[in-house]
């Protein structure tokens, strides 16, 4: 045992030590592809874990959930329910998310029977203790009780806060705080009061949003659910509650994926890293792999040390990865919480958590990274001919052409017919294979490439036309065009790093272009009125007629055009859809308000038209049978709390960033024609010249008296908010590209240096020629920028097709919708540049270090 | 001519040698023997001007190398002197031809003098029709032609070559060493060759020992 130990110490340990600062290089990018993957994940891990709690504080222990279509149901439905012979206790809900004053995000109020709801949620019933007065008293008339998570968001001073003013369809309302539900465990923020309190306030009367169902035992829920829907109302429908909180999940699973799959490109960085490493150790090792070959250690007994210095090169950097992941996930939750900035789960604060499973997976990634980084120089040292490198001290023919062109170029073509394969349960998985196998195809192309690009430069430097041409930059391009093997372990990584970071900024700006575009179209008027909503996309109350003619007639105002939002649950499987009900205008075209990707023919009868979004097209072709003639039943809600199916044509499909669910647009005049109801939410205003919209609000407010909590917002602004909103959330992105390249960059000094080093007698030989050391270190700079050169060039134009599969493939089947194509070139060339640049330096810097050695000399002789 | 004067070479505490004198005339091929560590490698450096003496003086055609900087005395390296190896290191992705063109390209000589003297230098050394072989599709004899091709190509004043024939066989290595001489005599060049082999030095006109004493003819 101890002998092994000694003779790994000995054959790898050794080694590993001698090439230090490569070593050393190698497996911090295995540790930062690691810890990038773990922190993502720990930290949508904790997201999720906290939603998911936050979910069952409200949802409680039912067994089954009936929800409306609409935003309610009519609690009619509570008492019939009731006697359903399969049912063993039901309880009403109400939940609605309100503004509060002073406060920009919403806070979540749950109206409720504490009788009929202590057995789905006691936690949120207030116990005797947690109040000073008696428990039915807390959530009686207007007062409520808080989770320890919104009393904490609630107070600002120093002492608790006693009451809170929250906007209602009738104005700010203020609430007594009668106490803090401590048994809620979650983070989230949550008000509770009394069911019939809630109707009052909200203007509710005689609506629910939600029932909870306990069912008799025995009783199967899921037939349950199947079975009970034709008892139920139209308008209202039964689900499983688990059904809810898988949502969540799947909810930022797009993003997570993504943004698993950008460390997974830090980790393939850090495996290029090792290849290089070990590529060069076998060069370097010539010598000492063939004497142990002649001494007796087997082929698979090489492969086996080689690969044994990988596991331990990404053992150490997985272990140190996890380290930092940790770390990173503990930063990212309290800087840019759980959902990274990306605005999925708002109102949540959750806690980072050990997470063995995670965690051994993203080490054993790691491991296997630098295996995988490893395989090929390990065969490559196995293979070679043991006498032949103990005489010439050189393992494989440095003028070799690498990896055969076929396999290079199937993998390429391959990869290629994969980007056009569909996603696989919503993830694009054949798309991501394609964006790795075009990556590898292109990597094992990289040698031949090189040769026949370098062939050209070496053809025209060394013509007789140009007899001028300096003999470094001959000798620099000459080696390029007759030693590719090693060009192309020297490109590898500055091409990896290139592709991948340019194919995110391509994808990354066509989106941004895409969004500014699509802002423009969607948001045509310069300011909207609206009632103060606390974040989310809906009015608290209406404009009704009465208003809407108010609002027109007020000094100032050109023209208004009014919307209305509502969500409708058309699948109870998926979150619900949102119906946008706008007005168009006389005379204006629907082009000019809808960004549409697609139009179709308007049918001959009236049959309404409606403008689907592409992920709505995408999320209900199948169930609403949409290809089949255009056409589907669209349930509206009708006054008093029912709803009705009418049948719907599709005009056309509009590209929506705002709703990743699916959103349906309707004419306000179809909408008011066929429900009755012409209230509207929000109104876009246009101006008469030199009239500022923010000076109209008195006006607007004296007019409008029965109106709560009027503001207008300038669309100028809401643009800026939302592209900053866009930019913080790419700035994840942003990071981990750069992460990735500077490991790109890393990785080619490394391989360049290594290659220097391992050139000592080539450079040797040279200077007893009479090249000087600033000449050797001008051909070596000249060889350092050439190759980045290539490798940028390459980099650009394969992060081109990536970015292609990108916008074209992998974000329409993640998020469901399509973006325009726009390449920042400044930007790749000001990068591409900077890469040159940086590669040249270094390659000056190490040749100056190399070079000035009097061993360079001494490296020709054989005698001493 | 090569004129060495009171040559003394020190690394740190250790003297290599102290008051070394030489005088090579044109034409003349010397050969120096002696035995492992005794400073054969620290003489041929401080020759071909790879390395600075801590005394005396190193004249070649007129040219003291003590004097010059380091680049300058790579120049004169350049255009005065050619070296050949024991390992031939002959660069692995340059054809024959343009390892044997090397000096000339460095030199700046025009392409088509470079070629023409390229081809002539091969068709010297018996291998007209390989310049456009790699190097990894010869043998080591050839491979040590196109060392002995690159040592001439641009008519140095000093040919160094430091065991040329260690890694050949005794036929090719007869077949290297008469061609150096043929070669140097031809040129009317100072010939140095460093070996350990008597029948190498056999083929030279003077064979020097280099002892921790100093430098000695032993034989003629």
């Amino acid at each position: 045992m101890i002998a092994a130990l000694d003779l790994l110490h000995a054959l790898s340990f050794a080694p590993l030590r001698a090439r230090a600062r490569r070593s050393v290089l190698a497996m911090a990018a295995i540790a930062v592809g690691v810890a990038l993957g773990l922190a993502v994940n720990l930290v949508n891990d904790a997201a999720l874990a906290e939603m998911q709690q936050a979910f069952r504080t409200v949802a409680g222990e039912a067994d089954v959930r009936i929800e409306g279509v609409n935003r309610a149901i009519d609690e009619t439905l509570y008492g019939k329910l009731g006697l359903h012979a399969q049912i063993e206790a039901i309880a009403p809900i109400i939940e609605i998310d309100v503004a509060v004053a002073g406060r920009r995000e919403s806070l979540k109020v749950i109206g409720l029977d504490p009788f009929a709801s202590a057995r789905f949620t006691p936690h949120l019933i207030a116990r005797p203790g947690e109040t000073a007065a008696d428990p039915l008293e807390n959530v009686g008339g207007n007062r409520i009780a808080v989770s320890p998570a919104a009393m904490a968001w609630l107070n600002t001073g120093k002492s608790p806060e006693k009451q809170l003013t929250v906007t209602t369809p009738r104005g700010p309302v203020t609430l007594a705080i009668a106490g803090v539900l401590a048994g809620i465990e979650s983070q989230q923020r949550v008000a509770v009061l009394d069911i019939a309190a809630a109707q009052a306030l909200f203007n509710l009367q005689g609506q629910i949003t939600r029932l909870d169902l306990r069912l008799l035992p025995g009783v199967d829920r899921t037939a349950f659910v199947r079975d009970i829907a034709a008892d139920l109302p139209q308008g209202a429908h039964a689900v499983l509650p688990e059904v809810r909180e898988q949502q969540t999940a799947a909810m930022s699973r797009a993003y997570r994926v993504n943004l698993t799959m950008l460390a997974m490109i830090a980790l393939f960085s850090g495996a290029l890293l090792v290849f290089s490493t070990q590529m060069l150790s076998v060069a370097e090792r010539a010598g000492e792999l063939a004497f142990m070959r002649v001494i007796g250690v087997t082929a698979r007994g090489t492969v086996g040390l080689m690969l044994f210095e990988a596991v331990l090169l990404g053992a150490a950097g997985a272990l140190l990865g996890a380290a930092l992941g940790y770390a990173l996930a503990w930063a990212a939750l309290h800087v840019l919480g759980g959902d990274l900035g990306a605005g999925f789960f708002h109102g949540t604060r959750p806690a980072l958590a050990f997470e063995p499973g995670t965690t051994a997976l993203f080490m054993l990634l790691g491991c296997g990274a630098a295996m995988l980084g490893a395989w090929l120089p390990a065969r490559q040292a196995a293979r070679a001919h043991p006498a032949q490198a103990l005489k010439t001290g050189s393992l494989h023919d440095t003028t070799g052409s690498g990896p055969s062109v076929l396999a290079g170029g199937g993998t390429f073509v391959i990869s290629a017919l994969l980007a056009f394969a569909p996603a696989i349960q919503g993830i694009p998985v054949l798309g991501y294979l394609a964006i790795s196998g075009l990556l590898i195809g292109t990597l094992l192309l990289t040698p031949a490439i090189a040769a026949w690009v370098f062939r050209q430069g070496a053809r025209l430097t060394n013509s007789r036309a140009r007899a001028d041409t300096p003999a470094v930059l001959q000798l620099a391009i000459t080696r390029l065009a007759n030693a590719p093997a090693q060009a192309g372990i020297s490109l590898a990584a500055v091409l990896a790093a290139v592709s991948l970071a340019g194919a995110m900024a391509i994808m990354v700006t066509s989106f941004r272009h895409s969004v500014e575009d699509w802002l423009e179209q969607v948001l045509p008027a310069p300011a909207y009125l609206r009632q103060h909503s606390g974040g989310q996309t809906r009015s608290p109350g209406f404009f009704d007629a009465t208003a809407q003619a108010a609002i027109r007639a007020t000094p100032g105002v050109l023209r208004a055009e009014f919307v209305r939002t509502e969500k409708l649950t058309l699948n109870p499987a998926r979150p619900p859809v949102a119906l946008v009900i706008r007005e168009f205008g006389e005379g204006i075209s629907i082009d000019s308000r809808l960004p549409l990707v697609k139009r179709y023919p308007t049918p001959a009868d009236a049959t309404p038209s409606v403008w689907v979004s592409e992920s709505f097209r995408d999320l209900y072709r199948e169930p609403l049978r949409l290809d089949a003639d255009g056409a589907f039943d669209l349930p509206l809600p009708m006054n008093p709390n029912r709803v009705a199916a009418t049948r719907v044509h599709i005009a056309g499909v509009w590209r929506d960033y705002a709703r990743q669910h699916g959103s349906i647009v309707m004419n306000f005049t179809d909408y008011a024609r066929i429900t009755g109801d012409a209230r509207a939410h929000d109104a876009a205003l246009w101006m008469q010249d030199g009239i500022n919209a923010a000076a109209l609000l008195p006006a607007f407010k004296t007019r409008l008296l029965g109106v709560p909590a009027l503001e207008i917002a300038e669309t100028a602004d809401v643009r800026a908010l939302s592209l900053k909103v866009f930019d913080r959330t790419f700035a994840v992105t942003y990071a981990l590209e750069a992460v990735a390249v500077l490991i790109g960059l890393a990785g080619m000094v490394a391989a360049f240096t290594g290659l220097i080093v391992a050139r000592k007698k080539e450079f040797g030989m040279l200077r007893h020629l009479g090249l000087t050391r600033g000449e050797l270190t001008r051909m070596l700079t000249v060889e350092g920028a050439a190759l980045a050169a290539l490798g940028a060039l390459l980099g650009v134009l394969l992060g081109m097709i990536l970015a292609a599969v990108l916008v074209f493939v992998i974000n329409p089947q993640s998020f469901g919708w399509s973006m325009d194509f726009h390449i920042p070139a400044f930007q790749l060339a000001a990068f591409s540049a900077a890469l040159v640049v940086a590669a040249a330096g270094s390659a000056w810097f190490t040749a100056r270090q190399v070079i000035g050695t009097q061993d360079l000399v001494r490296s020709v002789r054989e005698d001493w | 001519m090569l004129s060495v004067t009171q040559l003394t070479k020190r690394y740190g505490a250790r003297t290599v040698f102290d008051n070394l004198d030489l005088t090579i005339q044109p034409g003349e091929y010397v050969a120096i023997t002696g035995e492992s560590g005794v400073g054969k490698s620290t003489l041929l450096n401080l020759l071909a001007g790879l390395d600075v003496p801590d005394a005396g003086r190193i004249v070649l055609d007129g040219a003291d190398l003590g004097t010059q900087t380091d680049d300058a005395r790579t120049r004169f390296r350049r255009s005065h002197m050619g070296f050949v190896f024991q390992a031939f290191h002959v660069l692995p992705h340059l054809t024959v031809a343009a390892n044997v063109a090397l000096p000339l390209l460095l030199q700046k000589v025009a392409t088509n003098e470079r070629l023409e003297r390229t081809q002539a230098m091969l068709a010297a050394v018996g291998l007209a029709d390989r310049g456009a072989s790699f190097p990894r599709e010869l043998s080591g004899g050839e491979l040590q032609r196109v060392a002995v091709a690159r040592a001439l190509i641009h008519r140095p004043k000093l040919v160094l070559a430091d065991e040329p024939t260690g890694n050949l066989d005794p036929e090719r290595a007869a077949e290297i060493l008469q061609l150096l001489k043929d070669s140097i005599a031809r040129e009317h060049a100072i010939g140095i060759l460093v070996t350990h082999s008597a029948l190498a030095a056999q083929t030279t006109q003077r064979v020097l020992r280099l002892t921790r004493d100093g430098l000695r003819d032993v034989a003629a």
